[in-house]
């Protein structure tokens, strides 16, 4: 099936160009969409799926497709590929969730920014990211703001304005611990039945889902909490299992058995 | 900033040759390759980036071209099945009959390219990581596993990893 909408691409090479063409755009009511990886876009396109006349690519903004490090920071371009992320920072949390998404062919040019705020519902790359309390850089009418991204992502990022989320700021720092385990329903180049990541700092601890419920859901508690409850799983599960979804996948009931097994692995290392 | 709308002449550099080529910007690489630019190779099976037949690669990385406009590779080097004519990848499908029917080959040579040029020496994880993203629904991957062996023995021969 070949794409039919007639649109108009735009590739920016400065941030500067980029504001200038959003705001040439906006001002003439342009029905615009933010372009990257693609690989979400191009399949909705085909299937009639998404209504747009034209597509600004982002990949000209060297901001957005650089990871740069500093003493006590990763500061990752929102059109970041995910094998850049897993090539660049081995070792970090965010590149093993990212090794897990789609297949490595699709992870060459399906970007971070993609991912977090595609209209796929899973958005795997925000599980070990709301556990470690990131920043994140949006581009909102022409200015350039840092905010937590637990402000802005609720089940969804929350974008208005044609505001671009143009960068992800990720601290390195130390977990107690950390783990995480997907679940697929056969073979593992597919979307997740669960996808658990939970992780400790100093202070708290984080449980984040993608595939159980219809949006990625977190349990936040403190340490202390956590050490209280650990033993028992009904009292870990407690207030995310309502959140299960049925699909053509699988049961409610089966996605809680799966979080408990995750759990029931996780502890067991944490132990 | 790079502009294109409605329908414009550009050429794609496909297998060290210039192609003329009219484009729209919601056209697909691999529709204007096998379309207009007359390469086969590459062949449309998902178009949805499930299937991995339509692989190439842009600047030397492995792209499902069913879901990359054409018009993000102007000006950027595109090999196709095509390009990798009497290849090491390409003799070893042929000797080990890593094929069946034959349609998702392409994809599954181009990965394999892609990979033993990156990592000669990548162990059977890493080899399932990168081929995962190819189907064969005539489920031929035991010849398809015995090639990409061999085409990794004979590269590592050519080019010894260094210890």
């Amino acid at each position: 099936m070949i794409i039919t909408a007639d649109l108009v691409y735009y590739k920016p090479e400065s941030v500067e160009e980029l504001i200038q063409c959003v705001t040439a755009l906006s001002d003439k009511g342009v029905r615009f969409t933010y372009y990257s990886g693609g690989t979400e876009i191009v399949s909705a396109l085909r299937q009639n799926k998404l209504q747009t006349d034209a597509l600004v690519d982002i990949k000209g903004v060297q901001a957005l497709t650089d990871i740069t490090e500093t003493n006590d920071e990763w500061v990752i371009g929102a059109a970041v590929p995910l094998n850049q992320i897993i090539d660049q920072m081995p070792d970090s949390l965010l590149a093993k969730v990212c090794g897990k998404i789609a297949d490595r062919t699709i992870r060459n040019v399906l970007t971070i920014g993609g991912n977090l705020c595609g209209r796929l519902p899973y958005r795997e790359a925000v599980l070990p990211l709301i556990g470690m309390d990131v920043e994140v850089v949006v581009l909102r009418e022409g200015q350039l703001i840092r905010k937590k991204l637990s402000e802005i992502f609720d089940k969804r990022m929350l974008l208005t304005n044609n505001a671009l989320l143009y960068q992800i700021i990720l601290p390195k720092r130390a977990f107690k611990w950390n783990f995480h385990r997907r679940f697929t329903e056969s073979i593992g180049v597919d979307y997740p039945t669960v996808h658990m990541v939970a992780m400790a700092t100093e202070n708290q601890v984080t449980i984040g889902l993608s595939g159980f419920a219809s949006f990625p859901v977190y349990k936040m508690m403190p340490i202390d909490e956590f050490n209280s409850i650990k033993h028992s799983l009904e009292a870990l599960v407690d207030g995310l299992i309502h959140q299960a979804k049925t699909d053509e996948r699988c049961s409610a009931e089966y996605r809680v058995h799966l979080l408990k097994t995750a759990l029931t692995e996780w502890l067991e290392v944490v132990s | 900033m790079i502009v294109i709308h409605g329908l414009s002449e550009s050429l794609l550099h496909v297998n060290g040759e210039e192609c003329p080529v009219v484009l729209r910007p919601g056209e697909s690489l691999l529709r204007v390759l096998r379309e207009q630019a007359g390469i086969m190779g590459p062949k449309g099976g998902c178009e949805n980036g499930d299937c991995g037949a339509c692989t190439v690669l842009l600047e030397g990385v492995p792209v499902k071209s069913c879901l990359v406009l054409a018009v993000e590779a102007i000006g950027k080097k595109v090999i196709t099945v095509e390009g990798l004519k009497d290849s090491e990848v390409q003799k070893a499908f042929h000797e080990m009959g890593g094929f069946q029917c034959g349609y998702c080959t392409a994809g599954f040579i181009m990965n394999t390219y892609a990979l033993l040029e990156t990592r000669p020496d990548a162990d059977e994880n890493e080899k399932n990581d990168w081929l995962s993203s190819n189907l064969c629904r005539c489920t031929g991957y035991e010849g398809i596993q015995k090639a990409v062996n061999l085409a990794q023995e004979r590269i590592q021969n050519n080019h010894p990893v260094r210890k």
